[in-house]
């Protein structure tokens, strides 16, 4: 097992040391590590620069003379190599420690530590105490996080199983346009091909795997897309006033935009994207809350109070 | 620290990290070095004793990398090739492209300075991998309420909070002893000593809208026994079946809720399935017991009172 991480070592200082391509022959001839019949070390190099590949290092193929066809040759430039972003600071650090804290325990959490080792490599001291006490969180221990970070990075199209309304299953496939997370969910956002427009997937409503649609081509992001703005509606809010009863309807307070003392109750403006998430809302908070306005707001209300008398009456 | 597989690969990975990072941390007690890459002393001996036997081609003492570690301090030289740390790969960028986001959304306006220098990084981190996608992160409660309950943990001192008590819509002043996190897959919640309630409670994160340390010495006592059992409703799903399933935390295969399906549910509070049953929005009926029923449509009347109806 040792002879194998040795040698991908080896490997990477040969190519990372050459300033020509290396051919296979010289490779072998000359890395420690590659031994057998030469059917054997053929299958070794294969594997072990799909190994490299997959740790992110860049294996440029190139040939000594492009009007011959030589044998190709292998080199990795230092450039791609090497972590350059450019001059990072004691308090930049601090804040990439913080971002990679965030993740203990959760989905990225390998990622996010073997990624803060890099940048302690750098040879600078995170400056801890430039940043005010907060130990931020993300949550997220979903299957296929994996998946779909990879997805948005390489812009291809996903599918995925996906919990309808009524418990069924439907198969969608994606462009993945954005990930967030608001309130400890998950979101996907991206480009629904079935349903011919942007849709917002909850993480946890996704059955089994994320896997990369094969039939996919590559997408590119409409230039105006708001990651944010489709998560929170805003390009079709509706507002309305509603009563709140003094000292109730907490959730209702801290949305509200404009707020006016009327003795027992306070008249409250709020806007929101979704009426049926707000007729529920309001439902909630039964006797502390009143619409004055909107009236599809105020009639769905209504109209759901009707049906929860006549269906428990 | 991250969990570690041992695979060949793996291992080469560590062995390419450990190069730059003893370039910067040179003569490291071996002990920090395991603990910071997160593996045992004797597999940070081992990878040191591999890394030992690597270098350029030719592998004569001139080419080998050169490291010192039996006194179980490391040191490293004659290892420039692998001097720079790697690069970083795309999912450790979207890994901290979403982390400093969410720092960022956590941090206050007045810091400007800390805001500028996120931004800054996250364009670096994006241009590295030519990132098109987005990502956001929002904290799912204040940072520095967390840092504040954080250290009280630790320290073992008491904190005085506000809290928002979702079910009966009743924000309180309570001072507690925080023990340990805990968390489910959506929220972290709170277990602690409630000075008020004189007994343990567990309280949501999200729901604490203030925090601050106390300095009086907090033990729990005089804690009350909670001998109170939940009583059992049964509920009738009508429709909406995932929103059902989401909002009552019903368990078991999807397969088995269809229309019409009855369900028995638990609860300490009345005030919960009522609350519960109002923003089903008529999706899920209250079946029993009677009572809890005939309350539903006493509540639903009242409030169509209020619309003079």
């Amino acid at each position: 097992m040792s002879r194998k991480s040795e040698r991908l070592v080896n490997l990477t200082i040969a190519l990372l040391a050459t300033k020509r391509y290396l051919t296979k022959s010289e490779i072998f001839r000359s890395v420690d590590g590659y031994e057998g019949s030469a059917e054997t070390k053929e299958r070794m190099f294969e594997r072990d620069k799909d190994d490299l590949r997959n740790l992110g290092i860049e294996i440029e193929v190139g040939s000594f003379d492009p009007l011959f066809d030589d044998e190709p040759g292998y080199r990795i430039r230092p450039e791609s190599y090497s972590l350059n972003l450019s001059d990072i600071s004691g308090e930049d650090l601090a804040l990439l420690s913080l971002a990679a804290e965030a993740w203990r325990g959760a989905a990225l959490d390998d990622a996010a530590q073997s990624a803060l080792l890099r940048l302690s490599s750098i040879g600078v001291m995170a400056d801890i105490d430039a940043l005010p006490a907060m130990t931020p969180r993300l949550s997220s221990s979903h299957i296929g996080f994996q998946t779909l970070s990879a997805s948005i990075t390489s812009r291809i199209p996903v599918t995925f199983d996906y919990i309808a309304t009524e418990l069924s299953i439907e198969t969608r496939v994606v462009d993945p346009y954005g990930i967030a997370t608001r309130n400890g969910h998950w979101y996907l956002v991206g480009f629904d091909h079935k349903r011919e427009g942007i849709r917002i997937f909850r993480f946890d409503r996704i059955d089994g795997d994320i896997s990369k649609y094969s039939k996919g081509k590559e997408f590119n992001i409409p230039e105006n897309f708001d990651l944010d703005g489709e998560l929170n509606g805003t390009s079709l809010l509706t507002n309305s006033t509603l009563d709140l009863r003094k000292g109730k309807a907490h959730i209702l307070r801290n949305m509200a935009t404009e707020s006016a003392d009327k003795g027992e109750w306070d008249r409250v403006k709020i806007s929101y994207p979704d009426t049926e998430r707000m007729i529920k809302l309001v439902l909630w908070h039964g006797q502390d809350v009143k619409v004055v306005s909107e009236d599809s707001l105020r009639s769905g209300v209504i109209e759901a109070l009707k049906n929860l008398v006549t269906l428990h009456g | 620290m991250a969990k570690v597989v041992n695979s060949p690969l793996s291992r080469a990975a560590r062995m390419l990290d450990l190069v730059p990072y003893l370039h910067t941390h040179q003569g490291i007690e071996l002990r920090a070095l395991a603990q910071n890459f997160g593996v045992s002393e004797s597999e940070m001996s081992a990878d040191l004793t591999n890394l030992w036997m690597c270098g350029l081609p030719g592998y004569t003492p001139l080419e080998l990398i050169d490291l010192s570690f039996e006194s179980g301090y490391v040191t490293i030289t004659n290892a420039d090739t692998l001097a720079h740390p790697r690069s970083l790969n795309k999912e450790e960028v979207v890994a901290l492209l979403l982390g400093l986001d969410l720092v960022k959304s956590a941090l206050s306006n007045e810091r400007e300075d800390l805001i500028n220098n996120i931004d800054s990084l996250s364009r670096r981190l994006r241009e590295l991998i030519d990132l098109q996608g987005f990502l956001s992160a929002k904290p799912e409660s204040d940072g520095s309420i967390r840092a504040i309950i954080s250290s009280a943990i630790n320290n073992g001192h008491a904190v005085e909070i506000e809290y928002h008590s979702l079910y009966a819509d009743r924000v309180t002043q309570r001072v507690i002893l925080p023990m340990k996190w805990d968390q489910d897959e959506f929220h972290e919640y709170v277990f602690a000593y409630c000075d008020s309630a004189k007994s343990f409670r567990t309280f949501r994160l999200d729901r604490i809208t203030h925090c601050s340390r106390v300095d009086r010495e907090l033990l729990p006592h005089n804690i009350e026994a909670v001998d109170k059992v939940p009583d059992d409703y049964v509920i009738r799903i009508h429709h909406h079946l995932r929103a059902a399933r989401e909002l009552f935390e019903l368990s078991g295969e999807d397969k088995d809720l269809y229309p019409g399906i009855e369900k028995k549910i638990s609860s300490f509070t009345q005030e919960w399935i009522s609350r519960m049953i109002f923003s089903a929005a008529t999706s899920v009926e209250l079946i029993s017991p009677k009572n809890a029923r005939l309350d539903i449509v006493a509540s639903a009347k009242s409030v169509l009172a209020l619309y003079g109806l």
